[in-house]
C-alpha cells in the first residue's frame, strides 16, 4: 500500500467501508439466485456482465417468478435509467479524459462511485481518473466476490440479515456530504417528497419521477439567478 | 430467449445507459449554468434512493422508530464531524443498541 500513489490510497480508503453496507445486499443477491433456480454460474455471470445490485436483482427476481425474460429486462433497464443523469452529470469530467477511459469508466460508474465523485474535491483531470478507477473496481471486486460467496454460502445465510438499514444511511449520509448549496438542500428536500408521494409506482419509477420533477424545479431556480 | 442472452443484453443496456452521455457530449463545452444544474443530480438521486430503500411496494413507510432515531442520529454525527463514516458507525452502534433495548 505505501507505494501506491496517494490518490489511491483515498480511494482505496473511502470505497473499502462504502462497501459494508452493500455488504448484506451481495450475500442476500446469492441466496436469491439459489432460491430462483437460475444456474447458479449464470446468477452470478450478472454480477460482472450488469454490475448492478438492483438492477441485478430484479432481472434474477422476475425470471425465478416466471416472468418472460424479455420483460425481466425492459424492467431492469427502467430500474437502471438513473444512470443515464449520473453520465450527464460527469460528461465535464470525461471530456478532458484519454478516450480509453471514456469507454472503460463508465462500466463501473454505479450509485456509490457517482456520490464519491460528488463529494470528494479532484480538480486534477488525472487524480480524477486515478481515483474513478480504483474506487469504482475495488467496489467491482467485492461485488463480484461477495455476489459469488453468497451463491456458495445460501444455506447458512438468514433470508433477513437486518443490517439492511445500512444502505439507507450510507444513501443519506452520501447526500449530506454532497449538498453544500442551500439550493441543493431544497432540490434534496422536493425529490424526497415527490419520492414519498409516488412510492407505489412499481420499478421505482416514483425515484425517477422525483429526480425529474426536482431537477426541473432547480433548472428553473438557477435560470432564474443567472 | 434463454436467460444468458437476457443478461448480456441488460448489461448492454445499463453500459449504454452509463456511457451514453459521457462518449456522445466528449466534444461539448459545457456552460457554468448548466454545471451548475447538474450539481443538483447528486442530492436528487441520494434523496429519492433514501426514500425508495425505505418504503415498501405499496408505498407504504417500512421504517419505525428505532430506525428513524437512526436516520437521525447519522445525520446528526455526519453533520456534526463532516465525515461520513464515523455517522455510519455510530448510527449502526445506536441501530443495535435500539434493537437489543427493545427485544
Amino acid at each position: 500500500m505505501k507505494n501506491l500513489p496517494p490518490i489511491v490510497r483515498v480511494a482505496f480508503a473511502d470505497m473499502l467501508p462504502l462497501f459494508l453496507p452493500a455488504l448484506p445486499f451481495a450475500l442476500l443477491f446469492g441466496v436469491m439466485v439459489v432460491e430462483s433456480g437460475v444456474p447458479h454460474l449464470l446468477g452470478w455471470s450478472s454480477s460482472f456482465i450488469m454490475f448492478g445490485g438492483s438492477a441485478q436483482m430484479t432481472l434474477i427476481t422476475l425470471v425465478g417468478e416466471g416472468a418472460a425474460v424479455s420483460a425481466a429486462i425492459t424492467t431492469t433497464l427502467i430500474v437502471t435509467a438513473r444512470h443515464i443523469l449520473y453520465s450527464v452529470t460527469l460528461a465535464p469530467r470525461f471530456q478532458v479524459q484519454p478516450r480509453w477511459f471514456r469507454w472503460l469508466g463508465p462500466y463501473v460508474l454505479i450509485d456509490q462511485v457517482f456520490a464519491l465523485t460528488q463529494i470528494r474535491d479532484l480538480s486534477d483531470d488525472d487524480d480524477f481518473r486515478r481515483y474513478y478507477l480504483t474506487a469504482g473496481f475495488t467496489f467491482w471486486a467485492m461485488w463480484v466476490l461477495f455476489t459469488g460467496l453468497g451463491i456458495v454460502l445460501a444455506p447458512v445465510i438468514p433470508e433477513d440479515i437486518g443490517i439492511e438499514i445500512a444502505i439507507t444511511l450510507m444513501f443519506l449520509g452520501l447526500l449530506l456530504m454532497a449538498s453544500r448549496r442551500r439550493a441543493q438542500v431544497v432540490t434534496a428536500v422536493i425529490s424526497a417528497a415527490v419520492a414519498l408521494w409516488f412510492a407505489h409506482l412499481d420499478n421505482q419509477v416514483g425515484l425517477i419521477v422525483a429526480v425529474v420533477a426536482s431537477l426541473s424545479v432547480a433548472t428553473l431556480a438557477e435560470w432564474r439567478k443567472a | 430467449m434463454s436467460l444468458f442472452w437476457g443478461i448480456v443484453l441488460a448489461g448492454i443496456g445499463a453500459y449504454a445507459m452509463r456511457a451514453s452521455f459521457v462518449v456522445l457530449l466528449s466534444g461539448v463545452t459545457f456552460p457554468d449554468r448548466i454545471i451548475r444544474i447538474l450539481d443538483h443530480v447528486g442530492p436528487a438521486v441520494m434523496a429519492a434512493l433514501v426514500v425508495t430503500t425505505l418504503t415498501g411496494p405499496s408505498g407504504q413507510l417500512e421504517a419505525g422508530p428505532v430506525e428513524f432515531s437512526t436516520l437521525l442520529i447519522m445525520a446528526g454525527v455526519t453533520l456534526w464531524r463532516k465525515d461520513l463514516l464515523v455517522g455510519l458507525f455510530v448510527a449502526l452502534i445506536v441501530f443495535f443498541a435500539l434493537n437489543r433495548l427493545m427485544a
